[in-house]
């Protein structure tokens, strides 16, 4: 088996920088083991950002402000606190475009990129949208590798995760607070967690089961002021909230052990072999196609059930199988990972955060906004569509009018599609009549359109 | 087994006799000729009965609860039926016998996924993946016209036919004609991406030629917004004869509020988005049908939030000047607790095919066979809605 620079690098990887290829070539496939085999690299621009607690004071006291201003019809200080919020959120997105373009360690890129869609948090919300770069960081970048049931049990927990599938405010019609107010059930999150983040919508789940799952997650919660109780923005079971008692799920009962009830059942989530298929099939969707072979979910689904849940072995697993090797076509690139290989392929680093949020968002995929809780769409269908192909080539042309590249567009094409880069594209950018228009068909050549 | 009383309601008496009519027969079918469809789908479920309550119905009150209307809020239809206070372009339009509300309407999915439901709605089959086309873009391909959704994805349902397209509006740069034969040979090899940029090509084509002049805009997914340029490319091009809109946000588990709050929003994006088509779309409106619809309904109660969970009846509503309306078409279920799908939602008495097959038959004028055979298959048993149409 001969294994491609190309391939490691655009498939499994951020897209190539120039160079990048000749300094893998010797060995694509340890390159990328060597990255299952180390701990999960925080980035350096997303160290210096706030966690959740900081971040949620620091929105309550904006929203309070506001809130005054407002009272106060002072129209000045209601904008300014706008703003800050605002620019928060820039700034996240910033440095998170910045880890993609500067990351020595693309694969685990990847798959912080393709764990933080699976458990989709979205900006779509207000209150969601300042925690959602926290969440990728503290829930799911340091368990790209680890155990399956390590991150779910993280991301239910999470603030963001419990605000944005309203488990926040679920409660137990039977428990304490229930009782005495009007609040009761929320299904929203324990539904999604059966359908989308673990078991699979044939997984074997019923609408019982989303009961009494959801009666388990009463009380988890994220601690606020008016709570007394915990930090401030960090996860809160509050037993007044939580249902009471013995709830049954997939037939099995757990008994009421307060938030430990919810963990037992996370935790039996995590292994089930519906799970294990639904995770197998959604990363060889990921990195093979949209419909990968049947035999390697197979497999996939076999390693992650024997080896507990523990991705980094899956992983590992998947770069071992020669179809994943294959060359192209592979699948549309999202927009996102079109934007982000084509700065790192142009060596473009001069931007500002309004510039990528603009751009993401005129090719359908503003950054940490996903439609819904299902994350992105993975469908070619959908990355092809007719008007999201010709806005990549208008905006093609408007970053190759500004990049300025060292070295003929044909070579820089070889430079970073190596391989993968066909005789055909090859003439199509040899003949264009500008370097602009070179460029722009580099990036809009099928090769670089697919991974 | 649940009891269901026939409540098929009408605007006016007058009305009733033609509905039964049987269907003239023509020596020869006549075609669609320029008749215009547009298509409004809600993603995330909207609550039917927020939209259109049921405040006749002796249980509506103690059913929902906190999230009643109020009998002074609403915009009353008949002694049963009225609609939510933010949709008064529709009443207007229902109240001129331009529109006809479904209600107790569902895909066959029974289930409660939003991603299952949307593929059954948009797919036309009557269960998740079982196909990778959807029922509008079978239907292009069998007709000579177009099909263009105001999206930047193709969504499912336009997906299966060359004649599918989606277009959003650009603030990018455009690109010339030299650059276009370039990348028309450099795709050469790939089809997906060849036909993408045909069809993208094609669609610009249009909106260059009669549409965008002057300032060109940002591109949010409000019905609002994109039903104005839908209007454009209908009335630009005779061969463009369906759109297809798509509305998010109608997702709501917590606060969706009665006169205020997050579904009331999307009443009035979509309520101003009805009139819009209506007026901007001039004498073309006559020869115009607009379905709105949405993947299933919602809980009949609230739940612990004020909010609804995910549930199976709901509401589509059928306008346009073409339309045979001012009735309120459903086999009533009820809503005592013992009436209601599980004892939480809405009974589902109508497929939502029979709405479809009723519009494409008698208003796109596809054949019966052809219906049966190319665009719902397996679905025989599903009878088209008749006498939803003035001819």
């Amino acid at each position: 088996m001969k294994y491609s620079a190309s391939i490691a690098a655009n498939r499994f990887g951020m897209g190539a920088r120039p160079g990048d290829l000749e300094k893998i070539d010797d060995n694509p496939k340890g390159w990328l083991d060597k990255q299952l085999s180390t701990t999960p690299q925080m980035p350096r621009p997303l160290k210096t950002l706030h966690g959740s607690p900081a971040i949620t004071k620091e929105f309550l006291k904006l929203r309070e402000e506001r809130k005054q201003a407002k009272r106060a019809n002072d129209d000045s200080r209601v904008k300014k606190t706008q703003r800050t919020i605002r620019q928060n959120f820039f700034k996240e997105v910033y440095a998170r475009t910045l880890s993609g373009l500067n990351t020595d360690y693309p694969l685990q890129e990847r798959l912080a990129r393709f764990w933080a869609d699976h458990f989709t948090v979205s900006s779509t919300k207000n209150t969601v949208r300042p925690l959602v770069g926290a969440f990728e960081r503290e829930a799911i970048r340091p368990y790209i590798l680890g155990k399956f049931e390590d991150m779910l049990i993280k991301v239910t927990s999470h603030p963001a995760m419990l605000l944005y599938l309203d488990n926040f405010q679920s409660v137990g019609p039977n428990s304490i607070g229930g009782q005495r107010r009007k609040k009761g059930l929320n299904e929203n999150l324990a539904r999604e967690i059966l359908e989308l983040h673990t078991l699979g919508v044939d997984g074997g789940y019923g609408q019982a089961d989303v009961i009494a799952f959801a009666k388990v997650l009463t009380g988890w919660t994220l601690s606020l002021p008016r709570h007394k109780k915990g930090n401030v923005g960090e996860f809160l079971f509050m037993k007044r909230l939580h249902e009471p008692g013995t709830h049954q799920i997939l037939g099995k009962k757990y008994p009421d052990r307060g938030a430990k009830q919810g963990i037992a059942v996370l935790k039996d989530l995590a292994r089930h072999p519906s799970t294990a298929r639904f995770i197998a099939t959604k990363l060889a969707r990921h990195f093979i196609s949209d419909n990968p072979p049947e035999k390697i979910i197979t497999l996939l689904a076999q390693e992650f059930l024997e080896t507990d849940g523990h991705l980094g072995k899956v992983m590992k697993k998947l770069v071992s199988l020669e179809d994943v090797w294959q060359p192209q076509p592979g699948n549309i690139k999202t927009s996102e990972e079109f934007v982000i290989s084509a700065l790192r392929g142009l060596n473009v680093t001069e931007f500002t955060p309004r510039e990528i949020i603009e751009s993401m968002y005129e090719m359908g995929q503003r950054p940490f906004e996903a439609p819904s809780p299902a994350g992105w769409p993975y469908e070619d269908a959908h990355w092809a569509g007719p008007d999201m192909i010709l806005k990549r080539i208008e905006w093609a042309q408007a970053v190759a009018e500004r990049s300025q590249i060292t070295m003929p567009p044909q070579n820089l094409a070889q430079n970073i599609l190596g391989q993968g880069l066909s005789a055909h594209t090859f003439l199509s950018i040899q003949r264009a009549d500008s370097a602009r228009q070179a460029v722009t068909l580099l990036l809009a050549s099928p090769e670089f359109q697919r991974r | 087994m649940i009891k269901r009383r026939q409540f098929i309601k009408n605007a006016a008496a007058a009305g009733l006799a033609s509905q039964f009519l049987p269907r003239m027969s023509f020596a020869a079918t006549p075609g669609a000729g320029d008749r215009k469809f547009i298509l409004i789908i809600l993603r995330g479920a909207m609550d039917g009965l927020g939209a259109v309550p049921a405040y006749g119905d002796p249980a509506y009150a103690r059913q929902r609860g906190q999230i009643a209307l109020e009998q002074s809020q609403i915009l009353k239809l008949d002694s049963l039926f009225a609609l939510h206070p933010s949709l008064s372009n529709l009443h207007s339009i229902y109240r001129a016998g331009q529109a006809n509300i479904i209600h107790a309407v569902a895909s066959p999915y029974r289930a409660r996924s939003h991603f299952d439901g949307q593929d059954v709605l948009e797919t036309g089959q009557d269960k998740a993946f079982a196909d990778s086309s959807g029922w509008l873009g079978r239907l292009l391909s069998t007709q000579s016209e177009k099909g263009i959704a105001l999206s930047h994805g193709l969504p499912l349902i336009l997906r299966g036919s060359d004649n599918g397209t989606s277009w959003a509006p650009s603030r990018l740069p455009g690109v010339d004609d030299d650059l276009i034969r370039r990348l028309e040979k450099l795709y050469e090899n790939d089809p997906i991406l060849n036909h993408s940029l045909e069809q993208a090509v094609m669609a610009n084509n249009i909106a260059a030629s009669s549409m965008m002049g002057g300032k060109k805009r940002g591109f949010r997914q409000s019905i609002t917004l994109s039903a104005g340029h839908a209007v454009k490319f209908l009335k630009a091009d005779d061969h463009v004869n369906i759109a297809v809109l798509e509305s998010y946000g109608w997702d709501t588990h917590a606060r969706q509020g009665t006169t205020k709050g997050p579904l009331t929003n999307g009443l009035k994006d979509l309520d101003n988005g009805l009139g819009l088509i209506k007026k901007e779309l001039g004498p073309l409106w006559q020869k115009t049908a607009v379905a709105v619809v949405t993947e299933f309904g919602r809980t009949v109660w609230a739940n612990g939030n004020a909010g609804t969970d995910h549930g199976t009846g709901g509401v589509a509503f059928l306008a346009g000047g073409a339309v045979q309306g001012g009735r309120i078409i459903t086999d009533w279920p009820g809503l005592r607790t013992q009436d209601l799908y599980q004892e939480r939602d809405l009974y589902p008495t109508t497929d939502i095919r029979s709405l479809f097959k009723g519009i494409i038959r008698d208003h796109l004028m596809i054949k019966p066979d052809v219906i049966e055979d190319k665009i719902f298959q397996n679905s025989g048993t599903v009878k088209a809605l008749d006498g939803l149409f003035k001819i």
